[in-house]
């Protein structure tokens, strides 16, 4: 039997809290612009930050506001979070769905690791910092700095200082 | 914590401004950590001043490949939060005793300098350095509490007393490593304060030292440290060491125990490995005593029998019996029917040295090996990374086999012995050219023949090909200058070139070595000399040290009867890039011929 409560949501049985859906642990973010998702509390406390601070009752009916994560991008990190705890054990699956899920540009992945910094999201850091990593390895000095607009800061003479040392005395 | 996510026009950002610099330093940081290969990493450190600190501070080890490159000032301001470091010394002359003891490579300055400012340090290895036992004090006062490992690898200068510091104050140490040290030993409590004082140890290494040990002290250590994996002793008969065996039930790697009374089997009968055992080197085993491997022979995946009094017959015998060899050294008396067994039955085999035996020919069954056995192991083990042989007799073909048998070669060192007056193949030109073009994967490589057994034009091969080898020893090569300039114009990527006994002169060495725009360290021995090596300074130039040891009075004396130098054996060149100008340390009979002093 439905009914409809005064907030307008909808529950099901008779009684039982509107936001907190005990059957499935439901928990409620909001992203910086606003946006709301519904997340179960397993694939939340993925988050180690989230994970504190439902474990400190910080969390309250209305749910977690992350004003740092934009709503695409904590999309994708929810994406990430409900993947890993609905078959932990299928390994080729995952690793094939990390594969896919890491394959985008590079200030979306920056934008992902700052996420999943601020997020405290120990695994989609590490693998996106892999992922990073592998785009640098086997390429030249000129070549990385392309790759991310980076601008080379040292003089000349710096610069040359340390190529001897790379060369000559330390590897 | 991270910053501020940008607003979405700001994601849309031109390519020209640095994406990175909105990552955090810590993301940067996770990033440079799953960044392992040492080019990469020179490549990190240098595209920006972030980057540059970032790889610094993320760089778990670094090598010094030669303690006079630079100083060790500049290795702490550069990494101040290391945790591993390895420094290289003295030619590798040295291991064949070329190199006198006061010639330098002295552990004193990087340990004062390093020690204690190195606040991250846990793990140290020197390699061919003077060591002394005030520097294992000053290493262990500052360090002793966070060391797990040290390693001194064929050192010299220190005694047992330091070892006993050692055992009283490293109590984290997992790995010591003391293999081929010269240890003035006054007496074995150090081991038994190990074995008191350390429950952590997984490697202990003294193999050949001169180091006197108690089996009981063994024991003990097995008894403590439940982890110990690897044991390599100084000589111990193995009948003293049944108790150890039945303690240490973890290890896999065992080498030194010596079978003093060679033909007693019944002494040795209780000797039961423990059931891990895969790496195993057992010193004087003979024909009778062969047996007290069979029963796990098959779970062996490294064999050292280049301490052993085996035949020609047992080698067959024995590794007949080992289908899971990795590794596999011996001497020549392997011969090239032991070859042919090894080719058969090693299938998995990476590794493979074969010693020279005694140059006496009664000890020896056979006349080593030559080229039907070499090309046998390359035909069978086609996964060979490291080929290492004294051989007696050698082929242009059998060089050719293995170039096209053994792709996955890294490292490669064949020395023709002088034992057979005539080798009928000749210069092997042919051969070491399909050689390097077939195994594009080496990086190391010796060639160490006589003269006539390698022209000029194999001499210009060997640049032509060198591909990305890194690391070259020739000995006996070419015939005139023209052929070492040729060579040397090839050479793009070569680092470390050592050259013995070759017709080269001064001024050929000095501009051979121009031409080669990797090379950063070259050591010449046996070559004509002058008498004050000064037409080496053509090689003169920022950043470039050149060393000289005048050859010997004879010689000098022959130059001034024929007006020219003849080859010497005692003079020596030592050139190498170095950012720490001229050593200070020279001992009088090295000339210091650039910088100037």
């Amino acid at each position: 039997m439905a009914a409809t409560t005064a907030d307008g949501s909808k529950v099901v049985g008779g009684g039982e809290k509107s936001n907190v859906d005990e059957e499935s642990k439901m928990i409620t973010l909001f992203s910086s612009d606003g946006e709301r998702f519904e997340v179960t509390q397993e694939a939340a406390a993925m988050s180690q930050t989230i994970h504190h601070m439902m474990e400190d009752g910080c969390v309250d009916d209305e749910g977690v506001h992350l004003p740092n994560v934009g709503s695409s991008i904590l999309a994708m990190v929810i994406e990430y979070c409900n993947r890993h705890v609905a078959s932990p054990d299928e390994k080729e699956d995952i690793r094939s769905f990390d594969a896919g899920f890491v394959n985008v540009e590079h200030h979306t992945l920056f934008d992902i690791i700052r996420a999943a910094n601020y997020l405290d999201v120990k695994e989609l850091m590490d693998l996106c910092c892999q992922t990073v990593a592998d785009s640098i390895k086997s390429k030249s000095v000129e070549e990385i700095r392309e790759l991310f607009g980076i601008v080379n800061d040292f003089t000349p003479e710096e610069e040359a200082e340390i190529r001897k040392e790379n060369q000559w005395a330390f590897e | 914590m991270g910053g501020e996510v940008p607003s979405p026009r700001r994601l849309t950002r031109a390519l020209s401004s640095d994406s990175t610099s909105y990552l955090p330093d810590e993301a940067l940081h996770l990033v440079l950590a799953h960044v392992d290969a040492p080019r990469d990493r020179e490549a990190a450190s240098l595209v920006c001043r972030r980057w540059h600190r970032i790889d610094a501070l993320t760089r778990k080890h670094v090598t010094v490949g030669f303690c006079y490159a630079a100083r060790p000032s500049r290795l702490l301001a550069r990494f101040p939060t290391l945790e591993s470091l390895a420094i290289k010394g003295k030619p590798r002359a040295a291991m064949y005793g070329l190199i006198p003891d006061d010639w330098g490579a002295y552990a004193a300055p990087w340990v004062a300098a390093l020690a204690a400012p190195l606040d991250c340090l846990k793990a140290l290895k020197l390699r061919r350095m003077a060591v002394s036992d005030d520097d294992v004090a000053a290493l262990v006062r500052a360090r002793g509490h966070m060391l797990q490992e040290l390693r001194l690898d064929k050192c010299s200068g220190f005694s047992t007393d330091a070892l006993r510091l050692v055992a009283r104050s490293c109590r984290s140490l997992r790995t010591l490593f003391l293999e081929e040290c010269s240890i003035t030993d006054k007496g074995g409590e150090w081991l038994h304060e190990l074995a008191a004082n350390n429950s952590l140890l997984v490697t202990l290494n003294f193999y050949m030292t001169e180091l006197k040990v108690a089996p009981a002290d063994l024991e003990l250590l097995a008894k403590n440290c439940k982890s110990l994996l690897s044991l390599k002793i100084s000589e111990c008969d193995l009948s003293d060491l049944v108790g150890f065996f039945k303690a240490a039930n973890a290890l896999e790697d065992f080498a030194g125990g010596a079978f003093y009374e060679v033909g007693e089997l019944t002494k040795y009968e209780k000797v039961k490995f423990p059931p891990r055992v895969c790496f195993l080197g057992l010193t004087y085993m003979g024909t009778n005593e062969m047996p007290v491997i069979f029963p796990f022979s098959a779970s062996l995946k490294k064999l050292d029998l280049q301490y052993t009094f085996l035949t020609t017959e047992d080698h067959c015998q024995l590794i007949s019996k080992c289908p899971n060899l990795f590794v596999l050294e011996v001497r020549n008396v392997i011969g090239d029917r032991g070859l042919q067994v090894v080719g058969d039955t090693c299938k998995k085999l990476r590794r493979l040295r074969i010693e020279r035996g005694d140059d006496d020919p009664g000890l020896e069954e056979e006349q080593g090996v030559s080229q039907l056995g070499l090309t046998a192991v390359a035909v069978g083990c086609r996964d060979l990374e490291y080929i290492a042989a004294y051989v007696s007799d050698i082929t242009n073909g059998a060089l050719e086999s293995i170039g096209t048998f053994c792709q996955n070669l890294y490292d490669f060192r064949l020395v023709l012995l002088d034992r057979q007056k005539q080798v009928t193949d000749l210069p092997l030109d042919n051969g070491v050219r399909a050689l390097l073009r077939s195994c594009t994967k080496l990086r190391r490589f010796a060639f160490y023949l006589r003269p006539g057994g390698l022209s000029d034009t194999g001499l210009e091969y060997i640049g032509q090909y060198s591909g990305n080898i890194q690391y070259m020893l020739l000995g006996n090569v070419g015939e005139s200058d023209l052929g070492l300039i040729r060579f040397a114009i090839g050479c793009t990527n070569l680092r470390k070139l050592e050259l013995r006994s070759c017709c080269f002169s001064e001024r050929a060495l000095s501009l051979a070595v121009l031409q080669m725009p990797s090379l950063r360290y070259i050591w010449v021995q046996g070559y004509k000399a002058s008498a004050t090596g000064l037409e080496l300074l053509h090689m003169a130039r920022p950043f470039w040290n050149i060393e000289f040891t005048p050859p010997s009075p004879e010689s000098m004396l022959r130059m001034a009867v024929d007006g020219e130098p003849c080859v010497d054996t005692q003079a020596q060149v030592l050139a190498y890039r170095s950012l720490a100008g001229q050593r200070s340390d020279c001992p009088d009979w090295v000339t210091p011929l650039h910088p100037a002093a």
